[in-house]
């Protein structure tokens, strides 16, 4: 009896802790909510995180179609989601066979190529903006997704392949030659034992350059040029420009732009059960 | 099912010589066991004729065809891993199932191959489960399983029990031996356990640095072997190797020559106890089975003098080790049988085999 109220009371004793915790990290995400939905225009300092005069406005402001009667949102959203899309696919498309032959054959190069990929990430992405913008300007793609795709997929490449390459290192080779004896051929076995395999790996690093893409503000607000191309941070950053701040514009602004990347992290979740390969080898 | 013959195959990778040479011929239906110490070339050997590896020289023919320039899926085999290496991805019954999927069989065909397999290996609840949930034993079965599904000619096996522990080794050795009485699929079977090759093979083939040392049944590969590396590698507790010299025995009758083993020590040379001639002052290598020893309780018989170190009780037998001058030696005793530390022994050996102490090829042996 005396031993189970321990337990009771560590139990307690621990989910108090929790949950002092979660209050800590939710606190200015709070902060955010009720500032979006508070009807006051200047956001006033305050302990609890609740809505003051509660309304909708600022979210329809932010959302809701422009005077002119399209609805200018949508196409930034759809901006986005396309551009991070893009990125992430583009980027895993090249990193996967590239980190597969890194992971499983020697070839001449393949210790100066590993250099050189290494030496790329040594440089933040904005250290090539101008480059970057002289570039795209020559090939005529400034001011447009592709080129915006162009310039995060290569920063995306690099990283996705390293953790890919560390991925497929990871399986047993002994899986390809059993699919091999089983009947596949080379590409077979990789296609079909290979990457079912990696998938966790693959949906992480995946998601990892979408989220960069989707959060990227310096080169999106240096290539694109109109609002019609614009994708959501530099959007956002409009609500708090130089000479008037809308803060409550902003926050709604923040909430919304939030949203497909929980939707997103709720559906990948599934793909990262820990330790897809456990049990392929030994006992 | 399958005949296999290998001719002077020889593989290296960059500049260490892995096989060197390997000839083989396995008959279709044969279970043939490749044994030998770690790093011998016996997974070599099996990945070349898996087609896992090329071959440098020499040729590998399945029945009549060679199959040197064949990829891995064209030469209808069927192989368990050391690591099993099961597809993480996939159910027990997806496992089982994938290879007769690759080759496009019918559904229903399939249906019925695992509900066949699994029954004989007593998978069918585990059907629905993932490579992870299982034991290893489980995992075992199920790559033993996922092999016996594809109906393939010839079964490789790369030390599939070496993960299991003895227990568990043991009734899975027998099994396997049943599967193959039943399947009768040619099967080469690598291990470096003696007691599997001993018991599973039909034929067996010792390796020693990338050459075979000794092919044949194993019973004579063990009553008969060719060289002192074999006859080392097979028995446990291993056989005991005495330098020695052929000299004139000390008492009359018997054969009148006896082994100097030095310290002052000799082994009488006893009528019937080897086949084969030994010229008197050659230095040879004396080669005596543990159970091959014999304690002598009267003190007027010749017998060689061992001093004994200590006994290890195994309930039934017991091993006494022991020393003659600076040689060790095991001897098998009774099972009730104890000798304390420093005990003088005195044994005669009615079977020995000599091999020569130089190159280690066998002179003489018992008869
Ligand atoms: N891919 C490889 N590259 C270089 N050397 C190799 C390669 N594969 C095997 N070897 C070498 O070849 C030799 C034989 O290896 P192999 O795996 O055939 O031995 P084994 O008899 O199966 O040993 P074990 O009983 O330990 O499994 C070893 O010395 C090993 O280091
Ligand atoms: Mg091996």
């Amino acid at each position: 009896m005396k031993r189970r109220g321990r337990a009771v009371l560590e139990s307690v004793g621990a989910h108090a802790l929790i949950l002092v915790f979660v209050g800590f990290a939710l606190y200015p995400v709070l902060w955010v909510v009720a500032l979006a939905f508070s009807g006051n225009d200047t956001p006033e300092a305050r302990l609890l995180p609740v809505p003051v005069q509660p309304t909708l406005k600022h979210l329809v402001e932010v959302v809701g179609p422009s005077p002119s009667g399209s609805w200018l949102f949508g196409r930034q959203l759809l901006n986005s989601l396309v551009v991070s899309g893009a990125t992430a696919a583009v980027g895993i498309g090249i990193a996967i066979p590239t980190a597969y032959a890194l992971a499983r054959f020697e070839f001449v190069g393949k210790k100066t190529g590993v250099r050189a990929l290494l030496a790329t990430q040594m440089f933040p992405a904005v250290a090539s903006a101008v480059p970057l913008y002289m570039l795209l300007s020559a090939l005529g793609l400034l001011n447009s997704r592709t080129g915006l795709v162009l310039c995060y997929a290569s920063t995306a490449v690099p990283f996705a392949i390293f953790q890919l390459r560390a991925a497929f290192e990871s399986i047993p080779v002994e899986l390809e030659e059993a699919a091999m004896v089983d009947g596949a051929t080379r590409f077979g076995a990789f296609l079909r034992v290979v990457l079912p395999a990696a998938r966790p790996a693959i949906a992480v690093t995946g998601l990892f350059a979408f989220m960069s893409a989707y959060n990227e503000f310096i080169l999106a607000a240096t290539l694109l040029g109109s609002e019609d191309m614009f994708t959501l941070p530099v959007v956002l950053q409009r609500y708090v420009g130089e000479h008037s701040a809308n803060w409550p514009a902003f926050a709604a602004g923040a909430l919304v732009v939030s949203l497909p990347v929980m939707a997103l992290f709720y559906v990948v979740q599934r793909h990262l059960v820990a330790g897809l390969t456990a049990g392929a080898v030994k006992g | 099912m399958v005949a296999i013959r290998c001719k002077g195959v020889a593989k290296r990778f960059g500049s260490t010589v892995v096989l060197d040479g390997v000839s083989l011929e396995v008959p279709d239906g044969a279970f043939a066991v490749l044994v030998g110490p770690s790093g011998c070339g016996k997974s070599t050997l099996l990945r070349l004729l898996a087609g896992l590896e090329r071959t440098d020289l020499g040729t590998i023919c399945f029945g009549e065809r060679d199959v040197g320039e064949l990829a891995p899926r064209e030469r209808d085999i069927a192989m368990v891993f050391q690591s099993y290496a099961l597809y993480p991805h996939l159910t027990v019954r997806e496992n089982l199932a994938f290879g007769l999927r690759l080759r496009k069989t019918p559904k229903p065909a399939i249906e019925a191959r695992v509900r066949e397999v699994s029954g004989m290996l007593g998978l069918e609840k585990l059907l629905d489960r993932m490579p992870r949930e299982l034991s290893g034993g489980q995992r075992q079965r199920v790559a033993m399983g996922r092999a016996i599904a594809r109906r393939a000619q010839l079964f490789l096996f790369d030390e599939p029990l070496s993960n299991l522990d003895a227990s568990l080794r043991a009734a899975v050795r027998v099994e396997i031996r049943r599967l193959h009485l039943e399947l009768r699929t040619t099967s080469v079977y690598v291990t470096h356990d003696q007691v599997e090759a001993m018991t599973l093979a039909d034929v067996m083939f010792v390796l020693n640095k990338g050459r075979i040392e000794q092919s044949g049944a194993p019973l004579d590969i063990y009553d008969r072997p060719a060289t002192r590396f074999v006859a080392g590698f097979l028995g446990s507790p291993a056989m005991n190797f005495l330098e020695a010299r052929v000299a004139t025995a000390e008492g009359a009758g018997g054969t009148g020559l006896a082994l100097e083993v030095g310290a002052g020590a000799s082994l009488p040379l006893e009528p019937g106890a080897f086949a084969g001639e030994v010229v008197k002052g050659a230095k040879v290598t004396v080669g005596v089975r543990p159970h091959d020893f014999e304690p002598v309780a009267d003190p007027n018989i010749p017998a060689l003098a061992a001093r004994v170190v200590l006994c290890e009780a195994l309930g039934g037998e017991t091993y006494a080790h022991a020393t003659v001058g600076e040689q060790p030696l095991v001897v098998r005793l009774g099972g009730s049988e104890r000798l304390d530390p420093g005990a003088r022994l005195r044994l005669r050996a009615p079977r020995i085999h000599l091999f020569d102490p130089a190159r280690g090829r066998a002179l003489a042996r018992p008869t």
